[in-house]
């Protein structure tokens, strides 16, 4: 076995690589399994599988079995869902046991939860070949209904438009639930073909976190999770190089009483790149922390928002700024961010800006250490991008990031589109 | 000062309370092992509190709708500017929150733990409020107000509140509205303040790695410094609440995709001690989940024939002077929705409850309490929640072991009555300012 930082890691003999921190920190094992694709155009399809698999399995038929299952497990937690990271598509399924030793009798949990994962991942409920065709109606209902909800989600609305229009043709404007027009012609079998496919093709990784001993991990693994396995597809790489032409200024209006402000920029940057961390500095110097730039201006100082920040997608390249504001002030919202970012560039960026930065960076990196599931998360990402070094290499490295370093990056920066869903008859200023 | 030690057998922690001389208690949980370390400063007061007898001056005294909230905002005002910097300086993550009942102030480190306790004992209490910074502060929470009142998940609860209650306090929104926040200004402030945040009425509850008669040291050296006198408990007025709920249903347009739903619930009041009314607490979230939950019939054929989705959830919860349940999500028919609701609870009072049910729910909930104990701010959370509740938490297994079957269908009698029952919808359409 391997070891990568707190990760003991081996390849199973079909071709899946797990990955066990031995710890007992916690009262809880955590187990995380993911199944990884390109995000093209059968993400409707992939989005379909997770609630298809919550539905039941040949031994727990249906949703009441999985739940009497799980609460028998004393009260273990699933979950199935599809993530998008950058331009791959994820399938997910976490189980949350109690750690056995604090149950009386100590039952063994992990054998268990293992066993039970691997037969709700390896043998769904199926009627002719295909995944249950009542399953697949009303499952496509649900996701229809989810996808159509985003709408309710006001902040979460803008951002996904905002990324639909910014990145129009790049697969990144997919969106990971899918579409529904493409549900209707989404047969079971085809479908249950495609997940087979998955499972045999796609690189998939198991993480585990607890007190746990990674020898008996690989033994269960091995085991419970042998099937036949292929040559894996190529995962194809983000594309983060994309030009705008010029900047695309969109708004929509809506019945709503707050404007939600969303802008996009291109940073050139991922975290493959040497100047990868210095990025990371400059957006949470921008807009990463209530001590940031955005917040102190945008907020504090012009009283415009209760919320304005900014989120770097190290995978894409991609930066978003986000403030709730009244569609009153547009304008001026967009002209303060604008020159927090300019200020930066131009090296307005003072020691205690330095200072409260590294410290926020530092205590959120050190605070992902203390949960399992958070560790998990970052090591994967780690391991999708290329990037071998650990929590704490990752916390030296940026203490040595330099102020030039962070003004150099951020010359790069290219705003490409700015989205603005404001309430009825919000007059356009200039 | 005595400092006792409780230790839960189960989770293999141990739990360290004080209570100063001041009045204030001390409440810390070592967790060795993790970098985070997580400090909760919490008071006794929230938004229902809208009505008090004067310390001193015994004069019946009423304060704006949303004044804990923005007494919340304001106090990270210091003499200096914003505490918000300081902590940023330490590397701290702070927050604050106002509940029904409590207002919080939380911080977690993962370095210079002393320095960043000291600025959050210091800045709660030294309250600084200015004519300026209050006006100001307006702005901001209004944008707030307004985040919530676009939000349909919020709205669907609150109107519920509304429907429920005809003069509870709970049914006033926590942060106010844009109308009745412009009423707030300093001495306002200053009054609510020295009445509410008096260390008697308050905790200070701390988790992570560090020695605990260290921490609770460096508080009492804090608090001890400043001169606090004995204060008897303020009166709070409360107005009568009938029983019975003000309005049947509700309804709300708001732009959204599908309608939501919520049924309520009210509960009772009843002379009860605070484990007396944890115990019903989790008797009534058993007959819930047992009915409605995911491993119930109900749930399941529901969910089949697409009346609900994964967003359905059924739970009640109480405090000292109201409780209620809540039950719903997003629902495309809610007319069929709630007389499935008042069928299943009519149904289980002529069929009973399962024991093998009950047993099976018991082992699920050790798990479910396991949880919260994984690291020091999820847990300290937990034990704020008990805290201002009066509640035992360690005690939280032992009362469920000791429920049995007839606890359940008795309740299930009691608090799932027609009379008690109100209902909210969000429904598909331009926002209104009334009601649809």
């Amino acid at each position: 076995m391997e070891q990568r930082g707190e990760f003991k890691t081996f390849t199973t003999p079909n071709g899946i690589q797990v990955w066990v921190e031995e710890t007992s920190k916690y009262k809880t094992t955590v187990i995380d399994l993911y199944i990884r694709r390109n995000l093209d155009e059968q993400a409707t399809q992939i989005a379909l599988i997770p609630p298809l698999l919550k539905r039941g399995s040949e031994a727990y038929p249906g949703m009441r079995a999985i739940e009497h299952k799980l609460e028998n497990l004393y009260g273990a937690h699933f979950s199935a869902d599809v993530e998008k990271i950058g331009e791959n598509h994820l399938i997910n399924l976490g189980l949350s046991l109690p750690n056995g030793t604090f149950i009386p009798g100590s039952p063994p949990l992990l054998k268990e939860g293992l066993a039970f994962l691997a037969e709700l991942l390896l043998r769904p409920e199926r009627e002719n070949g295909g995944f249950r065709a009542d399953y697949l109606t009303q499952e496509k209902e649900n996701l229809k209904n989810y996808v159509a909800g985003l709408i309710n989600e006001k902040g979460h609305y803008a951002s996904e438009s905002l990324i639909r229009t910014m990145c129009d043709g790049e697969r990144y404007a997919i969106y990971e639930y899918g579409t529904i027009e493409a549900l209707e012609s989404i047969d079971s079998t085809q479908l249950y073909k495609t997940y087979r496919e998955s499972l045999e093709r796609c690189p998939i990784d198991i993480y585990i976190s607890g007190e746990v001993d990674a020898n008996e991990v690989q033994q269960l693994v091995e085991s419970l999770f042998d099937f036949p396995r292929s040559t894996p597809m190529t995962i194809a790489p983000t594309d983060s190089t994309p030009i705008p032409t010029a900047v695309k200024e969109v708004r929509e209006e809506q019945d709503v009483l707050q404007g939600k402000l969303c802008i996009g920029y291109r940073t050139y940057t991922t975290l493959a790149d040497d100047d990868y961390l210095p990025f990371v500095w400059f957006n949470g110097i921008l807009g990463g922390f209530s001590h940031s730039k955005l917040f102190k201006n945008v907020r504090e100082k012009h009283s415009l928002a209760y919320y304005a920040s900014s989120n770097f997608d190290k995978f894409k390249g991609v930066m978003m700024i986000n403030s709730g504001i009244d569609g009153a002030n547009y304008a001026k919202a967009v002209r303060v961010i604008k020159e927090q970012i300019d200020a930066m560039q131009q090296g307005d960026i003072s020691t205690e800006e330095m200072d409260n930065t590294l410290a926020g960076l530092t205590n959120r990196l050190k605070s992902i250490e203390d949960s399992a599931g958070q560790k998990i998360a970052y090591l994967m990402q780690q391991n999708l991008g290329g990037r071998r070094d650990s929590l704490r290499d990752i916390m030296d490295q940026l203490a040595t990031v330099t102020k030039d370093e962070i003004v150099a990056v951020s010359q790069k920066l290219k705003l490409d589109t700015i989205f603005f869903l404001c309430p009825q008859d919000t007059p356009l200023e200039a | 000062m005595l400092t006792e030690s409780i230790t839960n057998d189960l989770l293999k922690e141990t739990l360290y309370k004080t209570r100063l001389e001041s009045g204030l208690d001390v409440w810390v949980w070592p967790k060795p092992g993790f970098n985070k370390k997580f400090v909760a400063y919490a008071t006794r007061f929230g938004s229902i509190t809208n009505r008090f007898v004067q310390p001193g001056s015994g004069a019946d005294t009423q304060i704006p709708d949303g004044i804990a909230h923005f007494l919340e905002h304001k106090l990270f005002e210091t003499k200096d500017g914003d505490v918000s910097d300081r902590f940023a300086q330490l590397g701290a993550s702070t927050n604050a929150s106002t509940s029904f009942t409590t207002t919080q102030y939380f911080f977690s480190c993962t370095d210079r733990f002393e320095e960043s306790l000291v600025t959050l004992l210091d800045f709660v209490q030294e309250p600084y409020f200015t004519a300026e910074a209050v006006e100001k502060e307006r702005g901001i929470i209004n944008q707030e107000i307004r985040m919530y009142d676009d939000s349909a998940d919020w709205q669907v609860f609150f109107r519920l509140l509304e429907a429920m209650y005809h003069h509870h306090p709970v049914r006033i929104d926590i942060a106010g509205t844009v109308e009745t926040i412009k009423a707030i200004d300093v001495p306002i402030l200053n009054n609510v303040y020295d009445t509410f945040y008096h260390p008697s009425n308050m905790v200070v509850l701390a988790g992570g790695d560090f020695d605990p008669h260290q921490v609770i040291a460096t508080v009492e050296k804090n608090l001890g410094k400043r001169s606090y006198t004995d204060r008897p408990e303020v009166t709070r007025v409360m107005p009568e609440e009938p029983t019975g709920v003000y309005q049947r249903r509700v309804s709300k347009p708001m732009v959204v995709s599908r309608p939501k739903i919520l049924l309520g619930y009210k509960g009772v009041v009843t002379p009860q001690t605070p484990n007396e009314r944890l115990r019903e607490e989790m008797v009534t979230n058993l007959i819930l989940d047992i009915l409605m939950g995911k491993a119930s019939q109900f749930y399941s054929t529901l969910y089949e024939q697409g009346v609900i989705d994964e967003s359905f959830s059924a739970s009640f919860s109480s405090e000292e002077d109201h409780g209620y349940t809540m039950i719903g999500g997003d629902c495309d028919d809610p007319e069929r929705l709630t007389s499935e609701i008042t069928q299943c609870f009519e149904a289980a009072v002529k069929s009973g409850i399962d024991p093998a049910e009950l047993e099976r729910k018991k082992r699920k909930q050790v798990g479910r309490f396991l949880r919260n104990f994984n690291s020091p701010d999820t847990g300290c959370h937990v034990f704020l929640h008990y805290y201002m509740r009066n509640q035992d938490v360690f005690q939280l297994l032992d009362l469920l072991n000791g429920i049995e079957v007839s606890d359940l269908t008795n309740r299930l009698r009691e608090h799932f009555v027609e009379s008690q029952m109100a209902i909210s919808t969000i429904v598909p359409g331009d926002n209104a300012k009334g009601d649809a």
